[in-house]
């Protein structure tokens, strides 16, 4: 279905204006100063790697290598060495992209999610019926992590789209505030809230925007800490107060400076503490049937047992 | 616009200072991302307009006032006297690494520098003309330190007016061979008139200067001032050049002939006067 038959490609000095971009290329973003470095690789060294194009009339259109056609049309270059393939299928024309740039350039998922859902309509076009989250991951060479992904960003409100529109156009190597995996840790905590305690969220929005301002202040310092987030909305897991933990959400919420640590601090850390111990207790007690069974201890191992038999047994005296 | 190379976020950066451009230098057909017609530069603006003059009128747009790339470009229009006035337009919202030393690199380069805000454009640095920034720098110490001044206004006015630029060094080589003259006339190095003749009455101080020159060349006595021949020779020869400003040059290529011939009118005007004031040494002007 989408077999791609690279073996008649053939390498030509393509006259850079007989060259038009694809309409299909979800590269949505072109950073000027990487651009601008490619720009320079190119006027000192030339172009390295062929581009790929497919001909279209008397034109020829671009699968790979924009940027590199875009700095040679800069640079004033007549030609550009590519590799020109036969025109492939609309959907075709797609994956090619998709395994071409998303695997080997590692673009941004933003990208990747914009162009999700076209990949999506063509296949669904091909197979009669909508594909699943395997078929999509066979097909475009990403990772259902991935998809998964893409969708929460495909989910999010247009304008929190524009934000990470926005970030992405920045210079990578200046500090990105929200990026794609703010957006995605943010969404999958407050899903976690809604199914858990769907009466914390009043609106969405208003809390995503309180969300995002406490984030860019750095009250909350970590896009990681939504796990924690998480964690609270899940109190009842803990056998925590779910009404504590309601409490601290609601707080958290609110225009303050109440951060995800301090609601997980307020309302679940002992819980989980707790639950961490109980774990780790539990697999040391099965280690402990294995040592039993052996006849002769180390006398590493044997000071380790003391030590901690004479701590199990302080505490044990003191709670009793 | 349609832009092909430049990336999206600059576009509204673009398309200010086209406006800018419209508005205050009545540039109304400016070429977006084509190459400079007739040049072969490995480089294409971002716009570009031809302008009366026969200069290119170039704008690139970039997130910083200046790059490596651009120094090559600056290095290439120098080399080959091309007739660019470039300029790197830039959003004043950048965040810009080292913006103090790229701002001196372009200022240093000849290339114009305008931020572009929300309330208009602003010229930081103007651009000069890059075919007559890679004129040879006169070493002003290998002169006396009462020409110096007048050398460094000549250069400074190069940059932006030549004509003008090398007229400044030709005022200082007329004022040094009329004094020659005077003083050759005053210390009896001029050959004695026939009989019965007087030596020529040429008003060599305010008089016409090819006369006074004429003049001298025909009377100063060459067994007595030889070693002034050569470089008098050399002063009359650019006396016709001395106030020629010539027909503005309406084309490309016209305006890279005339920047070249001036660029090397300048260099060797300046070697020119440097040579005179030695030979003229053992006068004591």
């Amino acid at each position: 279905m989408t077999r791609i038959d690279a073996a008649n490609a053939m390498l030509r000095e393509i006259p850079v204006e007989q060259i038009d971009r694809n309409p299909e290329n979800p590269r949505i973003v072109f950073r000027p100063t990487e651009l601008e470095e490619l720009l320079e690789s190119i006027r000192r060294y030339g172009v390295q790697v062929p581009i790929s194009l497919y001909r279209e009339g008397s034109r020829f259109v671009l699968i790979d290598g924009e940027r590199r056609w875009r700095c040679c049309l800069k640079l004033n270059k007549r030609t550009i060495p590519a590799l020109v393939q036969d025109k492939p299928s609309p959907l075709t024309n797609l994956l090619l992209m998709f395994n071409i740039h998303a695997l080997r350039e590692q673009w941004d998922l933003f990208t990747i999610a914009v162009k999700l859902p076209r990949v999506t309509d063509l296949l669904e076009h091909d197979l009669g019926r909508r594909p699943n989250e395997r078929e999509l991951a066979d097909q475009t060479g990403l990772s259902r992590g991935v998809i998964r992904r893409c969708k929460l960003l495909m989910e999010l409100p247009e304008r929190y789209q524009d934000e990470i529109r926005k970030e992405l156009n920045r210079p990578k190597a200046q500090a990105h505030k929200l990026t794609e995996d703010f957006f995605i840790e943010m969404e999958r905590s407050l899903k976690t809230v809604e199914r858990a305690l769907p009466d914390v969220i009043d609106s969405k929005d208003r809390v995503r925007d309180v969300l995002i301002e406490k984030y860019r202040k750095a009250t909350i310092r970590n896009v990681t800490d939504f796990r924690n987030m998480s964690k609270v909305a899940r109190a009842e897991r803990v056998e925590a107060d779910p009404g504590t933990a309601r409490f601290a959400l609601k707080k958290l919420f609110d225009r303050n400076d109440y951060s995800i640590e301090d609601a997980y601090r307020d309302s679940v850390s002992e819980a989980y503490s707790e639950r961490s111990f109980l774990s780790r207790v539990k697999g040391l007690s099965h280690q402990l049937d294995i040592f039993s069974a052996r006849e002769e201890l180390t006398q590493e191992i044997r000071g380790a047992l003391e030590m901690l038999y004479s701590k199990v047994a302080q505490i044990l005296g003191k709670k009793l | 616009m349609i832009y092909r190379y430049l990336p999206e976020q600059l576009h509204p950066t673009a398309d200010a200072v086209m406006q800018f451009f419209r508005d205050s230098r009545g540039l109304r057909k400016m070429k977006i991302e084509e190459e400079l017609e007739g040049t072969t530069l490995g480089y294409r603006p971002a716009l570009h307009e031809l302008t009366r003059e026969g200069y290119y009128v170039s704008v690139d747009v970039k997130e910083s006032p200046f790059s490596t790339t651009l120094e090559a470009v600056v290095s290439d229009c120098m080399q080959r006297s091309l007739p660019v006035k470039l300029f790197v337009a830039f959003p004043a919202s950048s965040e810009i690494q080292d913006y103090r030393r790229l701002l001196g690199r372009a200022r240093e380069k000849g290339v114009g520098v305008i931020e572009v805000a929300d309330a208009g454009c602003q010229i930081l640095y103007e651009a000069l003309a890059l075919s007559l920034i890679g004129v040879r720098p006169i070493d002003k110490k290998s002169f006396p330190p009462k020409f110096r001044l007048a050398l460094s206004d000549a250069e400074a006015t190069f940059r932006t007016s030549p004509e003008k630029g090398c007229s400044l060094i030709y005022d200082e080589i007329e004022a040094l061979s009329r004094k020659i003259a005077a003083k050759t006339k005053a210390k009896g190095l001029w050959k004695s008139p026939p009989p019965g003749k007087r030596l020529p009455q040429t008003n060599l101080e305010t008089g016409n200067w090819a006369r006074a020159i004429d003049t001298l060349m025909n009377w100063l006595d060459w067994n007595k001032c030889g070693y002034l021949r050569d470089c008098l020779r050399r002063v009359q020869s650019v006396i016709p050049y001395r106030n020629e400003s010539g027909h503005k040059p309406r084309t490309a290529a016209a305006r890279i002939k005339r920047d070249r011939e001036l660029k090397t009118r300048f260099e060797a005007a300046s070697d020119m006067l440097r040579d005179l004031i030695v030979a003229a040494r053992p006068l004591r002007l």
